[in-house]
C-alpha cells in the first residue's frame, strides 16, 4: 500500500495535465523516489558510508591539498579550449562570483535572498551606462557597481532584516521584479528592452583585455581575490557573529551582538560582490538587456550554493562549476532542465540539507 | 470620474481573484508559518482544470451559467488535489527542519509545478472559449461592466462568506484555529494536526482554483507563468491585510486590486506590476504586521 497509494495518487492527478504515457512516467518516478526515501529514513537513518567516506576523504592529503590542483588546471585548461568551451567556462567564473556573494547570506547568515540576480544586474548596467554612455572606464566603474549594488541592497535590508527570515525572502523577490521593471521601462537611461551595446573591453596601461582568453584570466583574477576575502571574513571575529546569529539570533543579541548591523553589512557585502559580478559580464558581453536578469537566475545561482555546501566556499565553487557544466553537456534535456533544478532543490533539502560538501552542525 | 469608477471597477475585479489566491497564502501561514511559494502554481494548475473540463464537455460559443460552473468544479478538484500533493510529498517530510529548508523546498515545489505544467501543456498560450453570456456588457451612464465581472465579484463573496463561517462555526475551522494558535496543545486535546493541516491546503488550494477559472474567463488565455506574478501579487495582498488573518486577505486582496488599477491609470502602466513590490516593501516598513495583525513578526 505504501508504495501503490503514491503511484496511483500520482498518476491520477497527473493524467489531467500530461496525458497518459507521460503520468505513468510520473507516477514511476514518485515510485523511485518513495523507495529511495523509506530506504534513506529506514534502520539507517542516514547513509552511515557517506560520512565514512567523507572523513576519510577529508583528512586524505590529495583533498586537502585540491585546491592547488584545480588551481593548475584553471590556470592550463584555457589554453587548451575552443572559444565556445572557453565562454562556458568564463561564466562558470561569473557564477561562482555570484553564489559566493549568494553564499554569504544563504548559506553563513540562513537568509534567503531570492533576488540576487538584481544585484548582478545593478552591477552590469552600471557599468554599461557609465562605461559605454560616459566612458568611465572599466577599473572604476568595477568599483562603483559594487558600491551602487550595496546602497541599493539597503532598501530591502532596512525594512525587512528587522523581521523574520520569510519576510526578507519575500521582499527580496519582490525588489528583484522591480529592478528588472525599471531597467524594461526607463528608456532614456536603459534603453528599454533593448539594452546598451558597445560596452568597452577593461584595458590596463600595457594590455587590453580584449580577447576571451585574457577575460578569463582576469575574472579568475578577481574571483581568487573574492575568495580570499571571503575567506578572511569566515575567520574573523565578524565571520563568526554571522555564523552565531544563523544558530540563535536571541542568544546573539544576548551576548551583544548587534544582530542588526551584522546582517546589514552582510547583505550589503554580498550585494557588492553581486555588482562586482555583474560589471565583469557586462564588460564580457560588450551588451547588457533585462532579460538576462530574471527570477529564474536567482534560483539558478541560490541551486548552485545549496548544491555545493551552504557556508562552505570551496563547495559553492563545486555547485557553480557543475550547475554550468552539466546543463551544457545535457543540452537534449533542455527542457526537463529547470524540473530536474527543482527536484535537486527539494532532495536536497530532504537528504542533505547542507549541501554535498557542507558541514554537519 | 467615468474613468475612475470604471478603473475601480476594474481593480475591484482583480482584487477579488488577489483576495481568493491570497486566503490560501494567509491560512497555510497561519498554520504552519510556511510561505507556501507553490501557491501561485496551484492557482495556475486550476486554471488549466477549468480548461480541461471545458475541452471535455465540449464547450462552445453560447454555452450557459452551468458550464461555468462545472469548469470552476474542475479546476478546483484539481488544485485541490495537487495541492495534497505538494503538502504531502514536499512540505511533510520536512516539517521539522529548519525554516530556510521549508523556504527552499517550497520554491523548489513552485519551480517543479511550472515545469511540470510546460512539459504537458506546452509553453504557448492556451486560449479558454470566449462565452457569449460572459461577454455580455452593461453600460451605465458610460461605465462598463461585464457579466464575467459581476460573476467574480459574486463568487468571491459567495466563497468568502463560506469560508468565514467554515472557519467560524464548523468544529473543524476551530480545530484549525486551535492548531494555528499552538499545535502541541490542540493535538493534546485529540485534535489530528496532520489531517487539520492537510484540510487547510486542500481548502486553500480549492479557492486558488476557483480564482484560476475566473482568471481564465476574464483574460481569455492561461499559461503556465501566470502563477508566478499572481502569487507574488497575492502573497503581498497577505501581507498587506496582515498574514494569517482571513478577513485582512480578503481586503488586502481588494486593496491591492484597487491600487493597481489607479496606479496603472493615474500614474503609469508600465510600472503596473511593480506597485505590488512597492507596497510590498514599504508594508514591510511601516507596519510589518498589516493593516489588521496584530501579531509578533
Amino acid at each position: 500500500m505504501t508504495y501503490i497509494l503514491p503511484f496511483a495518487w500520482t498518476v491520477a492527478i497527473a493524467v489531467p495535465i500530461m496525458g497518459f504515457s507521460r503520468a505513468v512516467m510520473a507516477g514511476t518516478f514518485m515510485l523511485a523516489g518513495i523507495i529511495v526515501y523509506t530506504a534513506f529514513t529506514g534502520r539507517t537513518r542516514r547513509l552511515q558510508v557517506y560520512g565514512l567516506l567523507r572523513s576519510r576523504l577529508e583528512s586524505s592529503f590529495v583533498v586537502r591539498h585540491a585546491w592547488i590542483l584545480v588551481l593548475a588546471v584553471s590556470v592550463i585548461a584555457p589554453l587548451l579550449l575552443n572559444s565556445y568551451s572557453l565562454d562556458v567556462f568564463t561564466s562558470v567564473l561569473f557564477y561562482a562570483m555570484l553564489a559566493l556573494g549568494l553564499n554569504l547570506l544563504v548559506g553563513d547568515l540562513g537568509l534567503l535572498n531570492l533576488g540576487y540576480i538584481a544585484f548582478y544586474g545593478i552591477g552590469a548596467y552600471t557599468d554599461a551606462i557609465l562605461s559605454a554612455k560616459f566612458g568611465i572606464g572599466f577599473w572604476p566603474s568595477l568599483m562603483l557597481g559594487g558600491a551602487a549594488a550595496a546602497v541599493f541592497s539597503l532598501v530591502i535590508a532596512l525594512p525587512t532584516l528587522r523581521l523574520k527570515g520569510d519576510y526578507l525572502a519575500i521582499a527580496t523577490l519582490g525588489f528583484g521584479e522591480i529592478v528588472r521593471i525599471v531597467l524594461n521601462n526607463w528608456d532614456s537611461l536603459t534603453n528599454g528592452p533593448n539594452g546598451i551595446m558597445n560596452i568597452p573591453r577593461p584595458s590596463l596601461p600595457w594590455t587590453q583585455f580584449a580577447s576571451g582568453i585574457s577575460f578569463f584570466y582576469l575574472s579568475l583574477c578577481i574571483l581568487i581575490l573574492q575568495a580570499y576575502v571571503l575567506v578572511r571574513i569566515k575567520k574573523s571575529r565578524f565571520g563568526r557573529y554571522a555564523v552565531a546569529i544563523r544558530e540563535n539570533e536571541q542568544a546573539s543579541a544576548m551576548v551583544g551582538i548587534n544582530t542588526y548591523a551584522v546582517k546589514t553589512i552582510y547583505f550589503m557585502l554580498s550585494a557588492f560582490f553581486g555588482g562586482i559580478a555583474g560589471v565583469l559580464f557586462a564588460s564580457k558581453q560588450m551588451f547588457v538587456s533585462p532579460d538576462s536578469f530574471t527570477f529564474i537566475e536567482s534560483v539558478y545561482v541560490l541551486a548552485m550554493v545549496i548544491l555545493g555546501g551552504m557556508g562552505n566556499i570551496a563547495g559553492v565553487m563545486v555547485g557553480a562549476f557543475t550547475l554550468v557544466v552539466l546543463p551544457e553537456l545535457l543540452r537534449s534535456f533542455v527542457i526537463y532542465r529547470m524540473l530536474i533544478f527543482a527536484l535537486l532543490l527539494i532532495t536536497m533539502m530532504l537528504f542533505r540539507p547542507e549541501g554535498l560538501l557542507g558541514k554537519r552542525t | 470620474m467615468k474613468i475612475f469608477i470604471q478603473q475601480v471597477l476594474n481593480g475591484l475585479t482583480a482584487g477579488s481573484v488577489y483576495a481568493l489566491i491570497a486566503l490560501g497564502y494567509t491560512m497555510v501561514y497561519g498554520i504552519i508559518e510556511l510561505i507556501n511559494f507553490a501557491h501561485g502554481e496551484i492557482y495556475m494548475i486550476g486554471a488549466y482544470g477549468g480548461l480541461l473540463v471545458l475541452t471535455l464537455v465540449g464547450a462552445h460559443h453560447s454555452s450557459g451559467l452551468g458550464t461555468v460552473l462545472l469548469a470552476m468544479t474542475g479546476g478546483m478538484l484539481l488544485s485541490m488535489a495537487y495541492g495534497l500533493s505538494v503538502e504531502k510529498f514536499a512540505y511533510k517530510p520536512i516539517r521539522d527542519s529548519s525554516r530556510l529548508s521549508l523556504l527552499i523546498t517550497a520554491l523548489g515545489a513552485s519551480i517543479f509545478l511550472q515545469n511540470f505544467v510546460m512539459i504537458g501543456q506546452g509553453a504557448s498560450d492556451k486560449t479558454y472559449v470566449s462565452l457569449a453570456l460572459l461577454n455580455t456588457t452593461f453600460n451605465l451612464h458610460g461605465v462598463s461592466i461585464t457579466v464575467n465581472q459581476i460573476l467574480i465579484f459574486a463568487v468571491a463573496l459567495a466563497v468568502m462568506l463560506l469560508l468565514d463561517l467554515f472557519v467560524n462555526r464548523t468544529l473543524t475551522g476551530w480545530a484549525m484555529k486551535a492548531v494555528s494558535q499552538d499545535p502541541v496543545t490542540a493535538q493534546l486535546v485529540g485534535i489530528n494536526v496532520n489531517t487539520i493541516i492537510s484540510i487547510t491546503f486542500i481548502v486553500g488550494s480549492g479557492l486558488a482554483g476557483i480564482a484560476g477559472v475566473l482568471i481564465g474567463f476574464y483574460y481569455g488565455m492561461v499559461n503556465f507563468y501566470i502563477g508566478y506574478l499572481a502569487g507574488i501579487k497575492a502573497f503581498t495582498a497577505a501581507v498587506l491585510g496582515g498574514i494569517g488573518d482571513i478577513r485582512g486577505a480578503m481586503v488586502g486582496g481588494l486593496l491591492l486590486g484597487l491600487i493597481e488599477s489607479l496606479g496603472a491609470a493615474y500614474i503609469s502602466p508600465d510600472y503596473k506590476d511593480a506597485f505590488a513590490f512597492i507596497i510590498l516593501i514599504l508594508i514591510l516598513l511601516i507596519k510589518p504586521s498589516g493593516l489588521f495583525g496584530k501579531g509578533q513578526v
